[in-house]
């Protein structure tokens, strides 16, 4: 269709024009009836007019109701969480949906997580290690013990504990036998 | 607080200025929009576990034009030259002290012409360009409160449009002669 040249506007185009004005057309559809509407002045000016009143019907405001609810029963009772977490659910979707994808997420996570972290079994060749490893241990712990022993017997009990024993007893007899020397000295006196 | 009386808070909160607004274009004043949100909402309190609260918005907005509806026969029978009047008047009033007085003033009687204007658009139009222009409703949303066809919604809405820009141009004729 011509619309450059001719001064008569069809109905379908005075549509476009319309929903361009009214902000329902698309993109393109703009583009195309902003240039033709820069072409043909019959266009541009009623583009213009219904712009206006587009533009005004769009700025009326919306009035707000001041009334108070009628049912008393309602309106005497207060907001309780339940209220709260209802006007969540179904006033904000997109939220609780975000959030009930987070923690599907959150949870799935941990899942994997932890299955990371779980006992698999040893190898055979872990285990022969252990042991082997396990035998050397046990064995040094058995030198150990064995020469301790050794010094004990050998070397603590005989010089450090039995010899001063001995020595002190030694002692005790030589005090004896000198009490007994001098007892018959004494009775006699 | 139970189910019943919590579905109906969020209602009241979440739609009382639709159906008012609503209400306020389809009946032209104050006093008849009030009394029709209060139907509604006992309506809505009644018929709460009969519907989905999914599509209450829409059930709320059908049940306001069927009031609407109601009202505007009655008032036909009774009234057949009713002369609106003005409840915006002390709204109207401008501060003699504001610059650029005239460019308020013009603003002013434009948007009172077109308010004026959608009032006296047929019904079935009216609703239509109400609740997509001024409501921000969806065409599918109009579709379902207004239960007629997705493309009949889109027709009434052009020829609503188109009626409107009519009705202003036949204005400005009469003002200029």
């Amino acid at each position: 269709m011509n619309y450059k040249k001719s001064s008569k506007i069809s109905e379908e185009l005075l549509d476009r024009i319309i929903s361009v004005a009214y902000g329902s057309a698309s993109f393109l559809e703009k583009r195309r009836i902003y240039k033709l509407a820069s072409q043909n002045n019959t266009i541009q000016k009623l583009l213009e007019e219904y712009e206006n009143t587009a533009s005004a019907v769009h700025s009326i405001p919306k009035e707000e109701y001041m009334g108070e609810l009628k049912i008393q029963a309602i309106s005497d009772t207060k907001k309780s969480i339940f209220d709260e977490i209802y006007q969540i659910l179904i006033g904000k979707p997109l939220v609780s949906a975000a959030a009930t994808i987070l923690l599907i997420f959150a949870i799935t996570f941990s899942l994997f997580n932890n299955r990371e972290l779980t006992y698999e079994g040893y190898s055979v060749a872990e285990i022969q290690k252990a042991n082997l490893e396990s035998k050397q241990a046990l064995m040094i712990v058995n030198k150990i013990f064995s020469k301790t022993k050794k010094h004990l017997t050998n070397d603590i009990l005989i010089n450090e504990v039995s010899k001063p024993i001995k020595e002190g007893m030694n002692t005790v007899n030589k005090l004896f036998k000198q009490e007994k020397k001098n007892e018959p000295s004494e009775k006699k006196s | 607080m139970n189910l019943k009386s919590t579905k109906y808070n969020y209602l009241f909160q979440q739609y009382k200025n639709d159906v008012y607004h609503y209400s306020l274009y389809m009946l032209g004043n104050r006093f008849d929009a009030e009394d029709a949100v209060q139907d509604v909402l006992i309506k809505t309190w009644e018929n709460i576990n009969y519907f989905n609260m999914l599509s209450a918005k829409a059930w709320m907005i059908k049940t306001t034009h069927n009031r609407c509806l109601d009202v505007l026969r009655k008032r036909k029978r009774i009234f057949s030259n009713e002369v609106p009047i003005d409840e915006n008047f002390e709204g109207n009033f401008i501060n003699p002290n504001e610059a650029d007085l005239n460019a308020i003033i013009d603003n002013r009687l434009a948007t009172e012409q077109i308010n004026l204007k959608i009032k006296i658009l047929p019904e079935n139009l009216k609703s239509v360009f109400i609740l997509y222009e001024i409501q921000g409703f969806k065409y599918r949303e109009i579709s379902k409160a207004l239960d007629i066809p997705l493309n009949s919604v889109k027709v009434y809405l052009m020829r609503a449009r188109k009626k409107l820009q009519e009705e202003l141009k036949s204005y400005e004729l009469q003002e200029v002669i």
